[in-house]
């Protein structure tokens, strides 16, 4: 009667490792997990099976706490919620009880734990305990680069918003406490990781898949914000980087550019992101409105930021949580004529006076959920998830990249300039005649122009010292509606209390 | 000179007692009954014998030179009255060794409860039921001594007939315990410290229940029957404005130029009374018991119709129950037979239109002629293109209306029991018991096409959609015991020895299937299976020496296939003397006015292993995604792989308790009661904490970690302060203490660590009580509230308590708890000539409510969203102009005073020729609450007042017959 006690699982939905023996898709559903724990908030879509507990799911999905942290404190958008946390965010008085910042560092470290857990279970002593050899075996070899690749995606993340973090990798222990690493040394570490899987990443990656488009433009990322994170500044290698990725990417009549702006960011981005002549995305967290569902993602940036007098049909949805708006910086940054300019003015203060009010602002309308085809249709197409794709990198950044290199005295300016006309010629507005025209001033402006909402703004205004600076200020910074200088301290996100509490030993960042 | 003296003893069946004592008087020399309950023995011709058995009247008879002696022993009524149920075997009252109370539901009053749950309330010191609202079919959350546990359950175990339940919920049913009708309880034991608790081990830290169901008795057949009729009403609603304080309201905050003032209509609509209904319910229960030939049988039927003061809640419930007990082979084969069965159709409303009700524009129709759009209720509308809002709040009339929730549960209990004393060794019995629990559940909830809910749920297109919930639950249970028991006399030694053998499995699976309304179009399924094994190895010794000192000893093997092989086992001891002072010779004095008096001391430990729904919370599995959400590979979409989290070496919570008791009666019992203190610590809590990043896959998950400690005192006395033959008083009293305090949460022990807890309804994630280490779990963490010098509250301006100039997390205070420290309860029932008069009190203190219908529905920024609707205030609003839901403000000390019920009753006793008897009563339940709470109920086991189905106020009435 002892033997009763080990029992097995008898729910279909529950896999054992033995089962990967007589199911070798299995291995290939794994890795489509590793990808999906960016885009997707659990196993059930849009909601349930969380991967992250103790949250609201759909606050708690990547794309979306990553957004959050990476926005809201920034020039380019504010929240007026009554969310715990969430005004902590737009007026920077976030402590490490913050949830947000508990849900970015959780989620980012759940995606660790993912990759490492596929490494574990793809050894190739792993695999020959499955009986798995060949072809096969070669495959799944290639799988686990992929897998490192998006380890250090979101260790990337890790560092640049919480400086030392926690190290784990495939070869610690499930339930062992992993040791904090400083900054430096884990920059480091991603450095060598990208360099020794780089053979491994196809030039044209499947759709959804990572090539050595994103594997590069990490690596530019890095090496960008290297004297941030290291106290060294990395421009040159950053600058060659880029130079390395505009040769492989940067040529057709659109120098590699999607030839229409708003085109990216509607319901059939998914064209920009399969490479070809107009393969600007080169690494894309998709959705699709049957398949890939979530209430965070693109369903955030176009339902979630729709409200006041709207009509979201307009838009191809069905709903407005009236969520994150614009600052009245963002939107007078823009001048007459520059079709990236995407904001709903009806009803709506430029001015963001209340910030509880979503009127306060104009509502962007950058990112939509129509097609390409039908942008101008009175038939409407209205759904309650978009199939809009999240572009994580684009092209147009890394030729405001070399820019930035350029100007910070690493690279042609000459070529920076002709850069960024590709970028202002496609928005319709005129081009810089001369390269006096730029300074790293209007660098910065541009990129805010051209990348706004996409994720990139609290590390550029880091980079360029204006972040908690009184130089620079915007509606609700330090909590007042004219805005005011913050203690340094805000550069970086504090490490949770949670994971202080949880991680005996592990320094908390100063002035927490 | 000595004789031989033979004879037989035989029951008053005719049957033989098979080993009953036969003692020569003040002697050691005796002998038992054999398997035909005759028996020799030698004794001194002029000297006495004594022939007992337990559950019998023992007589003394003389032999007076006689060589037959044949005896018939009556069984002793009060003695069986006094036998408590103990877990695999009874003891006399007056042995017990440990925190043990029965509870006999008729003492109480007779007829009027719907659920088990409700006869339980305020019967003993530190057992506190907060029934769930005024919900049919409202189950009640039981805590025997406060929780042992921050997240595994704290449900005592219930035991029905031997066989332990499941305490999870079955779908489609809310309360586990509407399989027994009340009118069924023979009775209810409570064990509540470990030393009595420690026999059901594994599942006993949170204290247990054992529920005994009537039997069929020997004589004639007796019929019952009970028909009772009531009528439910709220007793009170939320203070909101009225729709033309509420048009004031918006003109002055918004101007009459607003866009929030041409959103105003033209009704004057009181929603809550639009939700709300009064009505009536009936409840029926009819049953013969009698014994045929051999056989002592008991028969049942109830019918309960019982319907919510929220419209369309209802529960129809049908039961049935048979239980055999015959006795084979002279006796020695006692079989005890039950079978329950259940059919409950429930319908569920959606709680939403509680909430929905208060805030809802009272300026707005409930329907508006003409509208197409959501069936024709009123909607929240864009003024420009006529467009669902679709995050503006619900017509709560529409919730109800136009969606439908309902369940048909079948579900049968029942066991078999048998019981054999060994012929050939009397003193030995062998118990075996079989037992099942299965239920089978549908429930079908609809949104209707159309209906306003329709557009803000899944597809928001107005498409209707079925979604049929399924689910089948299985419990099997074996037990086998082997009990030896046998008086000692030469050593003044009673000895009883226990040892068995326990297997439990369950087993549950269903699914979610969710199709499209009107063509059936499917559109999701979920399906979920799970099983778990229970194995334990138990024992237990009872020693007594000289019928006044007393020891107990349990031992118990548990295993549970939730835990890997490495720590499925636990062991669980306790240990409990007893003194029965009042047995010995100095207390001879007052032995004519004391009847009792025992000291109990316990100590033990118990576990714990019951965590929500993770079966297999030790074994790395994966989780296989929806095609919802699957992740394309070029152009193919996959279903992902997901590894879920776990803990290789999750073990067993276990709980030491300490107790101390003592037991008094005196004045012929007219006064008895008894005394407790406890002390309760709780290690290895299974806690869901929050895992170093990235060293799992999950950031929280369920491991041991951390400490509890409940403390407390428990008082009860019952006293008869009059009995005559035409007036009796009964009166009772108890209360209890308890002091809760959290000892440690996690490994690196932070003290400024805390587990926000507390939901609230407000913006997400909004949580307002916290577990920390040095404070009671479940205590408040909130801003001390600043107040202007007229005492009303400035609108965000708290207490700096750390002084640093910055008002953020550090600033709040931890501070009061939900639970009660003291409860107490006091009943009375008075009977003078027929006529009965019965009422009971009972008070909670120290509790407070975190009151959140008024933190979201009194800022004036909720009136008006712009994305075009409006939102009304609750009369006792704050003036604030946003909601400030971290505010101390809000914290109330929700102390009470509630009478439960009072009961008016008249009995003819002697009916169609004394064989009839007839009881004709009227009740009120809930008549009234004393409390400076000013919400709408102080009693809310969660500490957080949010939409709580309103408990009504019933009238009731009803009768019981007896033939």
């Amino acid at each position: 009667c002892l033997g009763d006690l080990d029992l097995k699982p008898i729910d279909k939905n529950l896999i054992q490792d033995s089962d990967f023996k007589s199911h070798h898709e299995y291995y290939t559903q794994f890795l489509a997990k590793v990808y999906a724990g960016l885009a997707v908030s659990g196993q059930e879509g849009p909601a349930g099976k969380p991967d992250i507990e103790g949250f609201d799911e759909g606050m708690a999905q990547y794309i979306r706490s990553y957004w959050n942290l990476q926005e809201l404190p920034t020039d380019e958008a504010l929240l007026g919620w009554n969310d715990a946390g969430v005004p902590e965010l737009s007026t920077s008085k976030w402590s490490a009880a913050n949830g947000f910042i508990y849900v970015m560092y959780s989620r980012i470290f759940f995606q660790i734990a993912l990759c490492n857990s596929f490494l574990k279970a793809t050894t190739p002593q792993a695999l020959a305990q499955n009986n798995i050899t060949g072809e096969l075996a070669e495959q799944i070899s290639k799988y686990r680069s992929e897998a490192r690749f998006l380890r250090a995606f979101s260790y990337w993340h890790a560092i640049d918003m919480f400086g030392n973090v926690a190290f784990v990798t495939e070869n610690d222990q499930i339930m062992e406490a992993p040791k904090q690493k400083s900054r430096a040394e884990i920059f480091q570490f991603l450095l060598n990781e990208l360099n020794a899987i780089e053979n491994d990443l196809p030039v044209n990656p499947e759709y959804g898949r990572a090539g050595k488009g994103a594997l590069w433009m990490l690596k530019a990322k890095l090496y960008l914000n290297a004297s941030v994170y290291t106290g060294t500044p990395m421009y040159s290698e950053c600058a060659s980087t880029c130079q390395q990725i505009i040769g492989q990417y940067g040529s057709g009549t659109n120098h590699g550019l999607a030839q229409t702006y708003k085109f990216l960011f509607c319901a059939d981005n998914d064209q920009f992101a399969r490479g070809g002549e107009q393969g600007e995305i080169l690494m894309v967290v998709p959705y699709d409105r049957d398949r890939t569902r979530t209430y965070g993602g693109t369903t955030y940036l176009t339902i979630g930021a729709y409200g006041g007098t709207m009509i979201k049909e307009n838009y191809g949805v069905n709903d407005g949580w009236a969520g994150p708006r614009s600052t009245s910086n963002l939107v007078k940054s823009f001048e007459d004529g520059d079709s990236r300019y995407a904001f709903y003015s009806d009803g709506a203060n430029i001015e963001n006076t209340d910030l509880g009010n979503f009127q306060d602002g104009f509502a962007v309308t950058k990112f939509t959920n129509l097609l390409s085809t039908d942008w101008e249709n009175t038939s409407k197409r209205a759904y309650p998830y978009p199939d809009t794709d999240f572009p994580i990198f684009r092209l147009a950044d890394t030729y405001l990249m070399y820019a930035e290199c350029a100007y910070r005295g690493y690279g042609d300016q000459n070529l920076a300039k002709t850069y960024m006309n590709y970028l202002r010629t496609r928005a319709g507005i005129s081009t810089y005649t001369s390269t006096t025209d730029i300074t790293l001033d209007e660098i910065l402006a541009e990129r805010m122009r051209e990348l706004y909402w996409e994720g990139h703004r609290r590390t550029d205004l880091i980079r360029f010292g204006v972040f908690t600076s009184g130089s620079y200020l915007w509606a609700w910074k330090g909590g007042v509606l004219t805005g005011k200088s913050l203690e340094t301290k805000y550069n970086l996100y504090p490490i949770p209390a949670k994971e202080i509490a949880a991680n005996p030993g592990t320094q908390q960042n100063y002035g927490y | 000179q000595r004789i031989k003296v033979h004879g037989n003893v035989k029951d008053s069946y005719g049957e033989p007692v098979v080993g009953a004592n036969v003692i020569v008087k003040g002697t050691t020399s005796g002998t038992v009954t054999d398997i035909d309950g005759n028996y020799q023995i030698e004794a001194p011709k002029d000297s006495t014998l004594i022939f007992s058995f337990v559950g019998y009247i023992s007589q003394s008879i003389p032999i007076k030179n006689r060589a037959e002696i044949s005896v018939i022993l009556e069984e002793d009524v009060i003695t069986l009255g006094e036998v408590v149920a103990i877990g695999y075997g009874t003891v006399k009252k007056s042995d017990a060794t440990g925190a043990v109370t029965q509870v006999k539901p008729d003492e109480i009053n007779k007829g009027m409860a719907t659920s088990a749950q409700d006869l339980l309330v305020g019967q003993t010191p530190g057992v506190v039921v907060t029934l769930t609202g005024g919900k049919p079919e409202a189950g009640g959350e039981i805590r025997i001594r406060g929780g042992s546990s921050l997240n595994a359950t704290n449900d005592p175990l219930i035991v029905i007939d031997g066989v332990p339940v499941d305490n999870s919920g079955v779908t489609g049913m809310s309360n586990p315990l509407s399989m027994i009708p009340p009118d069924n309880i023979e009775s209810f034991t409570i064990l509540k410290d470990a030393s009595a608790t420690a026999i059901y081990g594994s599942r006993a830290s949170n204290g247990v229940i054992i529920i005994t169901t009537k039997k069929g008795m020997s004589g004639k057949p007796q019929i019952n029957f009970n028909a009772n009729m009531s009528v439910s009403t709220s007793r009170r609603t939320t203070g909101v404005l009225n729709a033309d304080e509420f048009r004031r309201l918006i003109a002055e905050q918004t101007g009459t130029s607003s866009q929030a003032y041409q959103l105003l209509g033209n009704a004057n609509t009181n929603w809550q009374d639009e939700v709300l209904r009064t009505t009536v319910s009936s409840d029926y229960n009819l049953s013969v018991g009698g014994q045929y030939k051999i056989l002592p049988y008991r028969v049942s039927a109830t019918f309960t119709n019982q319907n919510g003061i929220l419209k369309t809640s209802s529960m129809n419930r049908t039961t049935a129950s048979i239980s055999l007990t015959p006795k084979f082979f002279n006796n020695t084969l006692s079989v005890n037979m039950n079978v329950k069965g259940l059919y409950i159709r429930n319908e569920f409303p959606d709680e939403a239109a509680i909430g929905g009700a208060v805030s809802f524009d009272p300026t707005q129709p409930v329907k508006v002629p003409g509208q197409e759009i959501g069936n024709g209720y009123f909607m929240w509308l864009q003024q420009n293109t006529g467009a669902v809002i679709g995050i503006a709040p619900l017509n709560p009339v529409s919730l109800l209306d136009d969606r439908s929730m309902i369940s048909h549960v079948y579900r049968s209990l029942g066991n078999i029991q048998l019981d054999y004393i060994m012929p050939f060794l009397p003193e030995l019995r062998a118990n075996l018991n079989l037992g099942y629990d299965v239920s089978k559940s549908r429930q079908w909830n609809k949104m209707f096409p159309n209906s306003p809910i329709t557009y803000k749920e899944n597809k928001k297109l107005g498409i209707g959609q079925t979604e049929t919930l399924k689910q089948l639950k299985r419990n099997q249970l074996l037990d086998f015991y082997l009990n030896y028991n046998n008086d000692f006399r030469q050593i003044y030694s009673k000895v009883e020895v226990m040892a068995g053998y326990s297997w439990q499995k369950f087993y549950k699976d269903g699914s979610t299937i969710t199709t499209l309304m009107p063509d059936n179009e499917p559109w999701y399924d979920k399906t979920y299976a799970d099983h778990l094994q229970l194995l334990s190895f138990f024992g237990r010794i009872n020693y007594t020496f000289k019928d006044t000192y007393l020891l107990t000893f349990t031992l118990r093997g548990d295993a549970t296939s939730r835990f890997s092989k490495d720590h499925r086992w636990g062991t669980f001891p306790a240990l409990a003397l007893g003194w029965k002072i009042i047995n010995e010779p100095f207390m001879q004095p007052v032995a004519n006015v004391m009847n009792e008096l025992k000291l109990r001391l316990g100590y033990g430990i118990t576990g714990q292993q019951d965590i929500s729904d993770n079966y297999f919370p030790y074994m790395p599995l994966y989780s296989m995604g929806f095609p919802t959400a699957s992740y394309p590979f070029g152009d193919r979409y996959y279903n992902t792989l997901r590894p879920n989290g776990y803990d290789p070496n999750i073990k067993w919570e276990e709980t030491t308790t300490w107790n101390i008791g003592l037991d008094f009666a005196f004045l012929d019992n007219r006064i008895s009661g008894s005394f407790d203190y406890y002390y309760r610590e709780t290690n290895d809590l299974i806690s869901r904490i929050p895992v170093p990043a990235g060293s799992n896959l999950t950031n929280e998950i369920y491991t041991n970690i951390g400490s509890l400690r409940n403390e407390g005192v428990e008082f009860s006395i019952s006293s008869k302060p009059i009995v005559t033959n035409k007036f009796i008083w009964d009166l009772g009293f108890n209360i209890a203490y308890n002091s809760n305090k959290i000892t440690k949460l996690n490994k690196s022990n932070d003290a400024d660590y805390y587990i926000p807890v507390g939901g609230i309804s407000g913006g997400t994630g909004n949580t307002v009580q916290a577990h920390k280490v040095g404070y009671p779990a479940f205590s408040y963490l909130l801003y001390e509230q600043v107040y202007d010098k007229d005492g009303n509250p400035i609108e965000g301006l708290y207490v700096d308590r750390n002084g640093d100039g910055v008002i953020d997390e550090a600033d709040k205070r931890l501070y009061k708890s939900r639970d009660p420290k003291v409860v107490m309860s006091f009943t009375s029932r008075m009977e003078y000539k027929n006529f009965d008069f019965g009422f009971s009190l009972r008070a909670n203190l120290g509790n407070y409510v975190y009151d959140n219908v008024q933190s979201n529905n009194s800022s004036y920024s909720a009136i008006y969203n712009s994305a075009g609707y409006l939102n009304n205030l609750i009369s006792r609003g704050t003036k604030f102009q946003n909601p400030q839901y971290m505010s101390d403000y809000y914290l109330h000390n929700a102390g009470f005073l509630r009478c439960d019920n009072i009961t008016l009753g008249y009995t003819w006793n002697e009916l169609v020729q004394n064989k009839l008897k007839l009881r004709l009563y009227g009740a009120v339940q809930n008549p009234f609450v004393i409390t400076k709470y000013k919400g709408l109920d102080p009693e809310v086991f969660s500490g957080i007042d949010n939409n709580v189905y309103p408990r009504p106020v019933t009238f009731l009435l009803g009768v019981i017959i007896t033939y």
